[in-house]
């Protein structure tokens, strides 16, 4: 696959020998709990060394590389209790991943993580619109010609409708919370813990914060992917304008300095 | 200790048998199955870091990139903040 030939090299450069080199992708959630802002969590808060993890119900840690090498890694993941398991094509996964997701978390980033925000004016059609950009690139650059055809299934309403589930479905500290609360128990919890900080006064809160924290954490290694993106697709003459936009307007990432156009935006 | 979130419920786990390493040298000292690194990207390009951090890893042990993608001239090299 072109997008892990870098990668890859970086780690044959280092000493790793070929035939011991394996692709992994994360497909859980974890944190230090209760992250600020938690609403709620599983563990006592004088506790002072926990971390909590989750997954959806049928996901699990994806591999791939050889399948002797891979078995003993999945075997160990699944008998201590977290799902794994060898896949073929886990380079087209991620890319494809990226390409959907980077432009939303761009516009959340810029728009300080907030959900109403985001909701707000252009900013998910703008979204949508970087999607639309950088699916064929992830196409391209993973040589699977159905990646870019996801596209024509990307709008405005689909981020709409993940930020509705991210909420009440998907929170991070899902099956610790319970059901959304409602205005009144919000109310009365805020006015029993009139100190509670930078927790908010809606459900949307824990998610924000948890995108927040994890995506603070590895800001710039989105702004790799993101540069990656733009030079892939400027090289392929695909496509770029919007999605650079939307990084032009982080400030939090910068810019390569071959980003061409994509600079002025920033001036 | 670990919460496994699963079914609606919390799992506690008790995890115990690990050890913490912090140095290169703690790592040459022992012998690996699977090395999973979890570095970021850009951590991943610390000057001579990966390198120094192979050459000691003893046991010919199989190993986990999970970063990809990127190239080496958009390093923004300066310090993560």
């Amino acid at each position: 696959m072109l997008c892990c030939d870098t990668a890859r090299q970086l780690y044959l450069d280092a000493g790793v020998p070929s035939d011991r080199l394996v692709l992994g992708l994360i497909d859980m959630i974890a944190w230090q709990a209760p992250i600020p802002g938690e609403r709620k969590h599983p563990v006592a808060p004088s506790d002072t060394e926990n971390t909590a993890i989750g997954y959806l119900p049928g996901s699990g840690q994806k591999f791939a590389g050889d399948r002797g090498l891979l078995a003993p890694l999945t075997d160990a993941f699944t008998k201590g209790g977290l799902p794994a398991r060898a896949v073929d094509d886990l380079t087209a996964v991620k890319l494809g991943n990226m390409a959907f997701f980077i432009g939303f978390l761009c516009v959340l980033q810029t728009n300080g993580w907030s959900f109403d925000q985001v909701r707000r004016g252009s900013h998910l059609s703008e979204a949508s619109s970087a999607a639309w950009e950088l699916l064929p690139i992830a196409a391209a650059m993973a040589q699977r010609p159905w990646i870019g055809y996801l596209r024509f299934g990307v709008y405005a309403l689909v981020y709409r409708l993940m930020l509705f589930a991210m909420v009440h479905f998907f929170a991070f500290d899902m099956g610790t919370c319970g059901p959304t609360p409602t205005k009144k128990q919000l109310s009365a919890e805020m006015e029993a813990e009139p100190d509670a900080g930078v927790r908010r006064s809606c459900a949307a809160g824990r998610t924000e914060r948890y995108l927040q924290y994890h995506f603070t954490k590895v800001s710039k290694q989105m702004e790799l992917y993101a540069n990656t993106f733009i030079r892939e697709g400027r090289k392929r003459g695909l496509p770029t304008t919007t999605f650079a936009q939307l990084v032009a307007r982080n400030p939090h990432w910068q810019l390569a300095d071959d980003a061409g156009d994509a600079n002025d935006e920033r001036k | 200790m670990l919460h496994r979130l699963r079914g609606g419920g919390t799992w506690p786990v008790h995890f115990s048998d690990y050890s913490v390493i912090s140095s290169l040298d703690e790592v040459a000292a022992g012998t690996w199955d699977f090395v999973i690194v979890t570095l970021a990207s850009d951590a991943l390009r610390a000057d001579g870091f990966l390198a120094n951090f192979v050459r000691r890893l003893q046991g010919n042990p199989v190993v986990v990139m999970l970063s990809d993608g990127y190239d080496d001239r958009y390093h923004p090299q300066r310090p993560l903040a």
